[in-house]
């Protein structure tokens, strides 16, 4: 009788496989965590003076780090309030023109910008001196640059926010668009117009709830992809507070070594958020890896 | 009287004008000689800096190569070991705890991953080397390629395979005349978005790259710190041309539904 042994992979060619994916995907993952956890601890690196939880402490009971994790948060959520009711409110409104013609190809091109060129874009736009005070002042509607207002490096984070959202309500747009279609949401939204529902009914009650519903993945992982953002605030925001990437490299290359373990905290509470948000999402709605498609 | 249909046509041709307005802006202060505070258009144009970019050579066209062959080198090691990957993962017992770990690196903030990982890009002397910010771009991009070309292995690719095998076919036969030629289209989008992944890439090339890989984007950052905004302007043309390029062919090649 054969006793058959199960065996950590099937053959050569599944091994060399998810060899490959746990060094290109895992473990840089994994030895980049640990090396945090260890330089955060007093344990390696320049300043390493044995096991030490003073560098937690001391970087938690910072205001600058609480501040930053808040406006973190507070960019990401309202860049993504502000997209999703635009991108809903184009993908219904403008269902039709925008595909196609000249509206078709141009809801797309934002999806082209990097977002190092869509900062540069909003600070020559927005700025004090940029092309939107410009005009105002040469329309008479500001008699000086100083009277329009901040939108750039401003404590509000307009400018940042700004920059995000011409970058997602058009994402979002496409996506909802795609989504309409693909979901046969118009069939939905018949019946409940046969059953005697008015159009803003659908919309609430049928349409909206199932695209949301859909993309949530989607926007939560856009939203974790904004918490992450670097470029932009670099360039858009201010000294303080600052957004956690940025608080993280601004840690990490001070000339003070000190500073360092404090910016693998920053960077572990980081991590360890996404880890959560991705966490929660995989528990709530299980992605389909489903291979009967 | 305006119609609701013509009325429906004037907001979605304003909300073109919106979104072409900023490229026609870049290119109009990348052809600016002067455009000088409180004019609201430039005073004078000039082809030189364009001219100079093709004809001289100069620093920024390097990075244009430089960002080419980084962006080209990492989409087609992700996209190739993507492909294959994803189907042994897609076939593997452990598909959904693969398939979930997939999403970590991928959405993870590239600078914070990249920071993180600095030492040992130091330690392996890959830090500041154009091999050490392709190998942090493919990070991102690997993963990315996966979660993509994990749409393409079902029930019905296993049977074919199987069919090819029975048929004598071997392993790379199969891929050769068969899964290549099926998964073309899903190929040439993960290609380009593996591209334009490492294409609008700053975060991580600044780190790893230790500001000596000089790619497009971070020519763009250093232009605007020297408040260079004219070449800023032409840099951040260059990268944008290429994905609007590709917007022209195929807009497949600049939205998939990633998720």
């Amino acid at each position: 009788m054969k006793i058959s042994v199960p065996t950590l992979f099937k053959n050569k060619a599944e091994a060399i496989g998810i060899i490959l994916f746990l060094l290109l995907a895992v473990l840089p993952l994994v030895l980049g965590i640990l090396y945090a956890i260890l330089y955060s601890l007093g344990l390696i690196g320049l300043t390493s003076a044995g096991f030490t939880l003073s560098y937690w402490i001391q970087a938690i009971s910072d205001q600058e780090f609480w501040l930053s994790m808040l406006y973190t948060f507070y960019i990401a959520l309202a860049t993504i309030a502000i997209s999703i009711t635009s991108a809903l409110g184009i993908s219904l409104y403008l269902n039709k023109p925008l595909k196609k013609g000249l509206p078709a190809f141009s809801i797309y091109i934002p999806l082209a910008f990097p977002a190092i060129v869509v900062a540069f874009l909003v600070f020559q736009l927005a700025s004090q001196s940029g092309f939107f005070a410009r005009l105002f002042l040469q329309l008479g509607i500001i008699s000086q640059t100083s009277a329009f207002p901040e939108l750039v490096n401003d404590p509000f984070g307009i400018g940042i926010i700004a920059a995000h959202t011409f970058m997602a309500i058009p994402f979002f747009t496409i996506y909802f668009l795609n989504l309409y279609s693909q979901e046969n949401i118009p069939e939905f939204s018949r019946v409940a117009q046969t059953l005697g529902a008015s159009r803003w009914i659908q919309i609430r009650r049928v349409i909206i709830p199932m695209l949301l519903k859909r993309a949530f993945p989607t926007l939560t992982l856009y939203t974790i992809f904004v918490l992450g953002s670097y470029e932009i605030p670099l360039i858009l925001g201010r000294q303080t507070p600052q957004m956690m990437s940025v608080l993280t490299i601004r840690k990490l290359r001070r000339f003070s070594l000190s500073t360092i373990p404090e910016a693998y905290v920053t960077a572990l509470v980081f991590i360890f958020l996404v880890l959560v948000i991705l966490f929660f999402l995989f528990k709530s709605r299980s992605f389909s890896y489903d291979l009967e498609r | 009287m305006i119609s609701r249909g013509n009325l429906k046509l004037f907001w979605a041709r304003l909300l073109s004008a919106i979104f072409i307005f900023p490229v026609a802006y870049l290119l109009l202060l990348s052809f600016a000689e002067i455009w000088l505070f409180p004019n609201t258009l430039p005073t004078s144009l000039t082809i030189d800096r364009w001219h100079a970019l093709f004809t001289e050579r100069n620093n920024l066209f390097s990075s244009l190569l430089l960002s080419l062959t980084v962006a080209i080198t990492v989409a087609t090691l992700a996209t190739l070991s993507g492909f294959y990957t994803s189907k042994q993962i897609a076939y593997h017992r452990s598909r959904k705890l693969w398939m979930r770990l997939s999403y970590f690196p991928f959405v993870l903030a590239p600078v914070i991953y990249a920071a993180v990982l600095y030492y040992y890009f130091i330690e392996l002397n890959l830090a500041g080397s154009l091999l050490g910010v392709i190998v942090g771009h493919l990070l991102i991009a690997f993963p990315y390629s996966v979660i993509l070309l994990s749409g393409f292995w079902s029930n019905h690719t296993q049977k074919i395979e199987q069919l090819v095998q029975t048929l004598g076919g071997n392993r790379w036969q199969t891929y050769k005349d068969v899964f290549f030629p099926m998964a073309q289209g899903l190929l040439v989008v993960c290609f380009f978005q593996t591209f334009l992944i490492s294409w609008f890439e700053y975060g991580l090339t600044t780190i790893i790259g230790v500001g000596k890989v000089q790619t497009l984007t971070l020519k763009v950052f250093q232009y605007i710190n020297e408040a260079n905004f004219y070449n800023a302007a032409l840099a951040s043309s260059l990268l944008v041309l290429p994905p609007v390029i590709l917007l022209y062919f195929n807009k497949k090649y600049l939205f998939q539904k990633r998720w």
